[in-house]
């Protein structure tokens, strides 16, 4: 509620222009025009800050209208164009604050200045220092005239007592002879502990030794006033003092600013630093929370992620009261959501009290995760002009946010969408990397298996034909030998010749075994070096998973539930053997993987492998999903690279998943596993529609 | 007591004497494989070795003239002459004989060759099976041992043919002479109608 200000005043302008004065510094004007009026305003009310009245009036032209606000206890200025000694004399024999001849413009400012003084004195506690009953109340009068809040005391020890009491005293006013303590003792005293600037003391004293002064002023006094001193002065030197005082204190806010601003800066640079430093998401998500939350109330603190491609809000980071939630989407379309408004508009949200948000959005939703809240800031993530997401602290709190936060804010969301950009283009350029690493691995596989197939076949073939060249003669031999015996040869002795041969006969097959295993594997390396486009077609791709489900079902009919859901069926230019392989790899690694988990948990785990295909721009998903043992992040990373595989040896060469990798990398898709430990793993398969492109048939023929 | 008689070993030894008809050149640069080959076919056929193209050609020379190549089976990566050249080379200089190319090297192109070229019964993919190997060889031996009948028959059909000729020739001399006796006699008209009737 505004301070009330009377004015009194017949002239119309001039009245204006108090109301004006008044409405500038934040006063509500009353306005009297005559004297009568006045009696009327104060009959309703006294309860004034100041009066300004003019001094003579229509009907009260001797300033009785000053004598009749005075009594009624308000403080007054006296505005009056007459400047005689005379009035001017009448006008200060009476208790006002001050008077001001309205003879120029100066004379407004003069009123504006006075009236701000004496609303900024009412906060200023100044201390009376005097023995003398007569000459303290002289001063505090005067004093409170100018509406200072006053302490008395009557010697120095009582002086040091009440500034104990009250050590937000600015000003002391000291006589300098007192019993117990003169002034300049207390001077000295006062300034033991506080210094000028945080104490103003001015030494008053009656005598006319000229020395008193120097002697004041050299024991730490501002400044000194001579009894009996001129009312204007006094007031001149005490305003001049505090405005000294104020002028320090501003001085010192002012460089305490820059001191946090300078804190703020090197704590932001040093936040910067640390967030831009890493490449990881991980880690730059939850450093970002851990700055934020350590300089604000970040109750609710989300961080998501702009996908223009999905049209939605990827939440990666979502935490609330220091607890981690889910990851959520937003879609772009909810358009009464607040991170969709920011993110659409590209602008801060800032919100401090309850229902401001409608100044955003139509309606108040509750949010998609976390409880509402009240105070929120929603901060647009941008790397030059690219918007790459949003981020959002809130609290429960009105009005929880100060303005240096929320450039502390800013600056956060800056250095971070840097840091979540720079992690972006690192995990493109590392999967880019992968990839080309992988493709590398397979080409010069596919080299190495060309010179080198022919070179393990040569060996492989004149052992593998010569353990069965050998076992062919063992037999004619075995044969001749029992037919060259004579008939009545002792069993016995016939029995020895078989217990000699069967041994022969088994170290035979391992070899053949052997040999026929390594056939095997060159075989499946072949598989890379092949080049026939033989058998090129345009197919249904669900022809070709129904044909080689149905194949896979037979044998695995009881390990699991084949469940099939084709949405889509195009017809794709491909290999469909090479694409059934693939299929059938995949569905048999997805049958052994539910083995290996009822395995485990016995039989009771109900197996169920789940094919898809769905469409996707341009591109047919075909995905194969189980509910087996799954696999963790090791055996995921080397899942496509040649002869890794976790099966016991012999069991499997590891070169399944590389050749199907091959196999759709020919085709133009591509090949991606997710899998959760003991959960299950889903292959997804995306082929273009195009199929095979015209380069890969030239290159190929 | 004698575990083993001699008449028996006798008896045996005669009934696996096979006749061996066929006579195979095997053509391979890695020792190894020319001792497996050989002893995949030595049961049942003559076996010729030779450890590279040139070699190949040589043996192919120096044979006796009466004695017959079947068939020719060759290894295709090999220093100097691959199969395929060697085929291509034997396609024309005997044409009959069977080619077969083994090799453990499949790629697409030198299997287009060796058809194309080379002209060749098979392609065997190494390493093989001895049971399947020796299928196609028996298969291919067929082959031979037809076209040779063809060859036979064709022949006998040319000597028939000629011999059919030659009694011509010998019954027209015998006709024409009849003819002179027959003008000689004065029987002029009688004469003309038969030549009417021949013509």
């Amino acid at each position: 509620m505004d301070k009330k200000l009377l004015i009194i005043e017949d002239s119309k302008p001039i009245a204006k222009i108090h109301r004006h004065i008044a409405k500038r510094i934040g006063l509500q004007a009353t306005v009297a025009y005559s004297y009568a009026e006045t009696e009327q305003v104060l009959n309703d009310s006294q309860d004034f800050f100041c009066a300004v009245i003019d001094y003579s009036l229509p009907d009260a032209l001797n300033g009785e209208a000053i004598d009749y606000v005075v009594e009624a206890g308000i403080p007054v200025i006296v505005m009056t164009g007459m400047t005689s000694n005379e009035i001017r004399d009448a006008i200060l024999k009476r208790p006002v604050i001050d008077y001001i001849p309205k003879d120029n413009k100066q004379a407004y400012l003069y009123l504006q200045q006075l009236l701000t003084q004496l609303m900024r004195n009412e906060h200023i506690k100044v201390l009376v220092v005097d023995d003398s009953v007569v000459s303290r109340s002289f001063i505090s009068n005067q004093l409170c005239r100018h509406n200072y809040n006053v302490y008395e005391a009557e010697d120095g020890v009582d002086a040091l007592k009440v500034l104990d009491e009250h050590p937000d005293i600015k000003l002391v006013l000291t006589d300098q002879q007192m019993p117990n303590m003169d002034g300049i003792t207390l001077t000295t005293r006062i300034r033991q502990s506080r210094s000028k600037e945080e104490l103003v003391v001015i030494g008053i004293s009656g005598t006319n030794d000229a020395s008193l002064t120097a002697r004041f002023i050299k024991n730490g006094a501002n400044d000194y006033l001579h009894k009996p001193f001129c009312t204007e002065e006094f007031n001149c030197r005490l305003m001049h003092n505090i405005q000294y005082l104020e002028n320090i204190e501003t001085i010192r806010e002012q460089t305490k600013k820059v001191e946090q601003r300078n804190r703020d800066i090197a704590v932001l640079s040093e936040i910067g630093r640390q967030i831009t430093a890493t490449l990881d998401l991980e880690q730059i998500l939850s450093q970002v929370y851990q700055h934020v939350n350590s300089l604000m109330d970040a109750y609710i603190f989300s961080i998501g992620l702009y996908r223009p491609e999905q049209e939605l809000i990827e939440f990666k980071l979502s935490i609330q009261g220091g607890v981690r939630q889910a990851e959520y989407n937003m879609s772009m379309n909810d358009q009464n959501r607040l991170a969709v408004w920011c993110i659409t508009n590209c602008q801060e949200i800032i919100i401090t009290k309850s229902q401001e948000g409608l100044r955003y959005v139509k309606t108040i939703l509750k949010p998609l995760s976390g409880e509402s809240t009240v105070s929120l800031i929603y901060q647009p993530l941008l790397v030059q002009d690219r918007l790459i997401g949003c981020l959002s602290v809130q609290s429960l709190q009105t009005d929880a946010y100060k303005d240096h936060q929320f450039d502390m804010v800013r600056t956060i969301a800056a250095s971070a969408a840097i840091a979540l950009d720079n992690a972006e283009a690192h995990r493109k350029l590392k999967d880019s990397q992968n990839q080309l690493v992988m493709q590398e691995k397979m080409a010069s596989l596919g080299t190495l298996t060309a010179g080198v197939a022919h070179e393990i076949n040569n060996p492989t073939n004149f052992a593998h034909v010569s353990a069965q060249n050998l076992e062919v003669d063992l037999q004619r031999f075995q044969t001749f030998l029992y037919e060259l015996v004579v008939d009545e040869t002792d069993e016995e002795i016939l029995d020895s010749f078989k217990r000699k041969f069967d041994p022969l006969f088994k170290h035979l097959a391992t070899i053949k075994d052997g040999t026929g295993r390594i056939k095997g594997i060159v075989k499946d390396l072949q598989a890379f070096t092949r080049h026939d486009m033989a058998g090129q077609k345009k197919v249904k791709i669900v022809e070709c998973l129904e044909s080689t489900i149905k194949l896979v079902q037979a044998k695995y009919r009881e390990t699991a539930e084949f469940v099939t859901e084709f949405s889509v069926d195009p017809k794709i230019e491909c290999w469909p053997a090479q694409l059934n392989q693939v299929f059938m790899n995949l569905l048999v690694n997805a049958c052994q993987a539910i083995l290996i988990k009822q395995q485990e948990i016995g039989k009771a785990h109900q197996g169920m492998v789940m094919v898809k295909t769905l469409k996707n721009k341009g591109e047919v998903v075909i995905s194969f999903t189980d509910n087996g043992c799954g696999m963790d992040s090791e055996t995921l990373s080397k899942l496509f690279e040649p002869f890794f595989t976790t099966k016991d040896v012999g069991e499997g060469t590891g070169l399944g998943l590389s050749i199907s990798f091959g196999i759709i990398q020919k085709h133009k898709g591509e090949i991606v596993v997710e899998s959760i430990l003991s959960q299950g793993t889903t292959f997804s398969i995306r082929l273009p529609y195009t199929g095979i492109d015209a380069q890969a048939r030239r290159s190929g023929i | 007591m004698a575990i083993f008689k001699k008449e028996k070993l006798e008896k045996l030894q005669s009934q696996n004497r096979q006749e061996k008809k066929h006579t195979i050149l095997i053509v391979d640069d890695e020792e190894n494989n020319l001792n497996v080959l050989a002893s995949v076919l030595g049961m049942s056929y003559n076996v010729i070795r030779a450890i590279n193209g040139a070699k190949a050609l040589a043996v192919i020379n120096e044979m006796p003239k009466d004695q017959e190549l079947s068939m020719v089976i060759s290894d295709q990566r090999m220093p100097e002459m691959t199969g395929v050249e060697l085929f291509e080379h034997l396609s024309h200089t005997m044409p009959d004989t069977m080619r077969i190319i083994v090799t453990g090297y499949t790629d697409v192109k030198s299997i287009i060759a060796s058809i194309n070229q080379g002209q060749i019964y098979q392609f065997v993919v190494k390493p093989f099976e001895r049971v399947e190997f020796l299928m196609i060889v028996k298969q291919a031996i067929k082959t031979y041992e037809l076209k040779q009948e063809r060859n036979n028959m064709r022949s006998q059909l040319k000597n028939q043919l000629s011999e059919c000729k030659q009694s011509h020739v010998v019954k027209d001399k015998k006709l024409e002479a009849a003819f002179a006796v027959l003008e000689a006699s004065g029987l002029q008209s009688e004469s003309q109608r038969i030549q009417k009737i021949q013509e």
